[in-house]
């Protein structure tokens, strides 16, 4: 196409040692202000951090650490190096800034679109319009310590202080952080202890694995893993189609991975993608046939399409494997009930309460049940029970469910549901 | 001999991408002919000595291109004309939010002018307006005592308090605008009866007085709700405020609000900006356009110069001429790309002379930032404008324009002013825009 590419239109990227003598050379070299961005994760950072100052002892190296978000980077600055000698201040940290302000959705986080024009992160605005008092202020080389996603905010939303950059270098990190920072993000995986951490702290670890993932020497037997947390913590923050994405991924690389399956089946479950919630399910038993969870999952699934037989058979495969789940006996009365076979119903409802006597949603649908026959004592000592078990909760329900309309006149019913 | 440790230092640092050379500078370097004859002093100058009436004018461009070289250097020629110039750059100590508006330029400027003009007219019309405000801004600019008690100093001063809070206390900022924004008319009244004190009194020698207003193009663009922008608010929705105070103006405006829909409406309030272009370092045709790429040479070779006369630039600073070609080509002809790729090709090297690897290397990180500013959706835009070699004005190309992905070149042809485009050529090699052109065959 153009007749002028060149070898030089190729790139000749730095062997990492490269890169950070490169590093080294411009920092010796710089005098008075001067803009520095280094790419690296956070435990890259703080080894050159302690390295910095032992290969270049001739000038003084300051750190500025920032634990949390700030609007305003001049003043700090300006307090930390009044009366004292400072030649080059690392500063770290500034990522929380970026946190907070740019309150944009996990979707675009995860393809990494900049196309928010609503707002500019205050700190960033406040670097881009006073870029000229940084220089004239302060005769310092201002080393920038970020990860990858916070440069790209640089790019876009600072473009004015990021021009004036004397150079951006990338810390590779080194296959032995990237192995421990996986373990630890593995380790601590939990999806629990995700639905725990506030909007902020899930984008903060949404970019950790992200930017493990896209490490050189992140081996591929981890991948799998980290996309699958990744698709857990979308997850928990309602970003299904994303964690439906993540899961994807995991699977290309391991399309056996019958967690993924499982968790994917619920992702689209809550999009109300019955069909596909299916496929998935299926292939999740495809690897693992006695995954009980996935077989009574199915069956909801199942159910909410209306196909009752197909579920209650799936229901029987969850129990073969896990004869005492009570939720999948629960499930299996409730698919009985839509196609009419009261007798099975309730003694499905009697094995889920055998291994769960206080389940008093099993408790409540006997009682529905026995109303929709007429029988009303049978109705009335259940509900009982449900409204014993759990509070005011049935009560409430019972109100206005139309299953109790035969017996809603009876003296008993009105004083049980006062 | 100087050690070659403090001469590659001082090298390093005699590229600088920050610093816009003053009037004079011997370092500076006339590319007005490479530029498609673009001569700030001519467009804007040359209109502002001649016209009967005040003009008011916008300058725009790339950023890093050399926009406030160039109005530094027309500053010092309509000094040597008898004008009197006020310069600021708007964001240096009065503006510093991300929203900011018309009253802030306004208080900037009020204050910048009562700070440099005191001297020759009596600040009482302004002073009198902020006292008849006073009860309403005091709270505002944080002082609890009685204006009228005021030495005239002090007075002065709580201009600069507005502003400094303005700036400052993001809780104040709405407040301090609702309180001046219905009064803006009053203020301009008040500070052009100032602005006739002043020409009255100029210094000797002096009949005309100029603002130039610069960096307001450092304005992150923000879209408010309804889809219009804090450019649009500004530019356009206040032009009249603009344009109304009783001197020569200029107003650097945001490239890519030149290019944007609103482009003829800019046009038709204010007449053509003027837009700094890039050297041309290549043709129309894609050709090596040599005298530029000689402007582009001399930009290195006259900061070289003054660090190490003695080395030849082609042997014994870079390796070969064609390194050299190379770095300079691959600016695009932008000044501060240029700049940025030397000092980092520099500082990848350990021993004069600058190697193509070290060469290729700084290219290769320039490159990748502007992998990172391309949005998946525009590597297809790139990809026709690299063919057509126009735009047209669309915000399509807004942004594109503004982070310099797309680069204006202009050349004489016969006479007549021709103008093109093209992707910045860091662009040319990344593999998403390979594909993008792929694609378009």
């Amino acid at each position: 196409m153009n007749p002028n590419l060149s070898d030089w239109d190729d790139d000749l990227p730095p062997e990492p040692e490269e890169a950070y003598q490169d590093l080294l050379r411009a920092l010796k070299r710089k005098s008075g202000f001067g803009l520095f961005f280094v790419q690296c994760t956070p435990v890259e950072a703080d080894k050159f951090i302690v390295k910095l100052p032992q290969e270049i002892p001739q000038k003084k190296i300051a750190v500025l650490r920032l634990v949390e978000a700030i609007d305003n980077l001049y003043q700090p600055v300006a307090e930390f190096v009044k009366d004292k000698q400072v030649d080059i201040l690392l500063i770290k940290g500034l990522e929380y800034s970026l946190y907070k302000y740019e309150k944009r959705s996990f979707g675009e986080i995860t393809e990494g679109q900049f196309s928010n024009l609503t707002s500019v992160p205050h700190i960033l605005n406040h670097l881009n319009q006073q870029r000229e008092r940084f220089r004239d202020d302060f005769p310092i080389s201002f080393v920038f310590l970020l990860r990858s996603f916070s440069i790209n905010y640089f790019i876009h939303r600072a473009p004015d202080f990021f021009d004036w950059r004397s150079g951006v270098f990338e810390l590779p990190t080194t296959p032995e952080v990237v192995e421990e920072e996986s373990n630890r993000l593995l380790l601590e995986g939990d999806y629990e202890k995700y639905l725990k951490l506030s909007h902020q702290q899930k984008i903060e670890k949404i970019i950790e694995i992200q930017d493990l993932l896209t490490e050189k020497h992140q081996p591929d037997n981890h991948k799998p893993s980290l996309l699958f947390e990744l698709g857990n913590l979308l997850s928990t923050a309602s970003e299904d189609e994303a964690a439906i994405a993540s899961y994807d991924q995991a699977l290309k690389f391991k399309p056996d991975y019958h967690e993924a399956w499982y968790n994917r089946g619920i992702a689209l479950d809550d999009l109300g993608r019955f069909e596909e919630v299916i496929a998935s399910y299926d292939q999740a038993l495809k690897f693992k046939p006695d995954y009980h969870l996935a077989w009574n999952n199915r069956g909801i699934a199942l159910d909410d399409l209306g196909r009752f037989e197909e579920a209650i058979a799936s229901y029987d495969q969850a129990l073969k494997f896990k004869p005492d789940f009570h939720q999948a006996w629960s499930n299996r009365g409730y698919a009985l009930d839509e196609l009419g076979c009261f007798e099975e119903t309730i003694t499905s409802y009697d094995q889920a309460l055998k291994f769960k006597p206080d389940f008093h949603q099993a408790w409540y649908n006997k009682a529905c049940c026995y109303a929709l026959q007429g029988n009303i004592e049978q109705a009335l000592e259940n509900l009982q029970k449900a409204i014993n078990l759990s509070l005011d909760e049935c009560r409430e329900w019972a109100k206005t469910d139309s299953d109790f309309d035969s017996i809603r006149e009876d003296k008993l019913f009105q004083a049980l549901i006062q | 001999m100087v050690n070659s440790t403090d001469l590659l230092a001082n090298l390093y640092n005699a590229f600088n991408p920050f610093e816009p050379l003053p009037a004079g500078d011997p370092k500076y370097v006339d590319c007005q002919d490479v530029r498609g004859d673009a001569d700030i002093l001519q467009e804007l100058g040359n209109r502002m000595q001649r016209s009967n009436t005040n003009t008011c004018q916008l300058y725009s461009g790339h950023k890093g291109a050399g926009k406030s070289t160039e109005l530094l250097r027309l500053k010092n020629y309509l000094e040597n004309r008898q004008f009197c110039v006020v310069y600021f750059a708007a964001d240096e100590e009065d503006i510093d939010s991300e929203d900011a508006q018309y009253t802030d330029i306004l208080l900037a400027c009020t204050r910048r002018l009562l700070k440099d003009l005191k001297e020759i007219a009596s600040p009482r019309p302004i002073l009198d307006w902020l006292e008849s405000r006073w009860e309403d801004l005091k709270d505002l600019a944080l002082t609890p005592i009685e204006f009228e008690g005021m030495e005239v100093e002090v007075q002065l001063a709580q201009f600069a308090k507005l502003t400094a809070n303005l700036r400052a206390v993001p809780e104040l900022r709405q407040k301090i605008r609702q309180k001046i924004d219905p009064h803006t008319v009053t203020l301009i009244q008040v500070l052009n009866e100032f602005l006739v004190d002043a020409k009255q009194h100029l210094p000797k020698g002096k009949t005309q007085l100029a603002v130039i207003v610069d960096n307001l193009d450092r304005m992150v663009l923000v879209k408010n709700g309804d889809g219009r922008t804090n450019y649009e608010e500004v530019f356009l929705d206040r032009s009249e405020q603009l344009q109304a105070l009783d001197c020569h103006l200029i107003y650097t405006v945001p490239i890519s609000m030149v290019y944007s829909t609103r482009a003829t409406d800019l046009r038709d309030i204010y007449g053509d900006p003027q837009i700094l272009p890039m050297i041309m370092v290549n043709t129309l045709k894609g050709d090596i356009y040599q005298p530029g790429l000689n402007k582009v040479k001399e930009v290195i070779n006259k900061r070289v110069r003054q660090i190490a006369p003695e080395l030849s630039l082609e042997k014994e600073i870079f390796d070969s001429p064609q390194t050299l070609d190379r770095l300079c080509l691959m600016s695009g002809g932008h000044v501060r790309n240029l700049l940025l790729l030397t000092q980092d090709a520099i500082g990848r090297t350990d021993e004069l002379p600058v190697s193509e690897k070290a060469v290729r290397r700084a290219i290769t990180q320039a490159r990748d930032t502007y992998r990172r500013t391309v949005e998946n959706h525009q590597w297809c835009l790139l990809a026709e404008v690299s063919c057509s070699k126009r735009i047209i004005n669309d915000d399509l190309y807004r942004s594109l324009m503004y982070n310099r992905c797309l680069l204006e070149y202009r050349y004489l042809d016969d006479g007549e002013m021709q103008r093109w485009y093209d992707i910045h050529p860091l662009i040319q090699g990344i593999p998403e825009f390979k594909e993008a052109v792929a694609k378009l065959s």
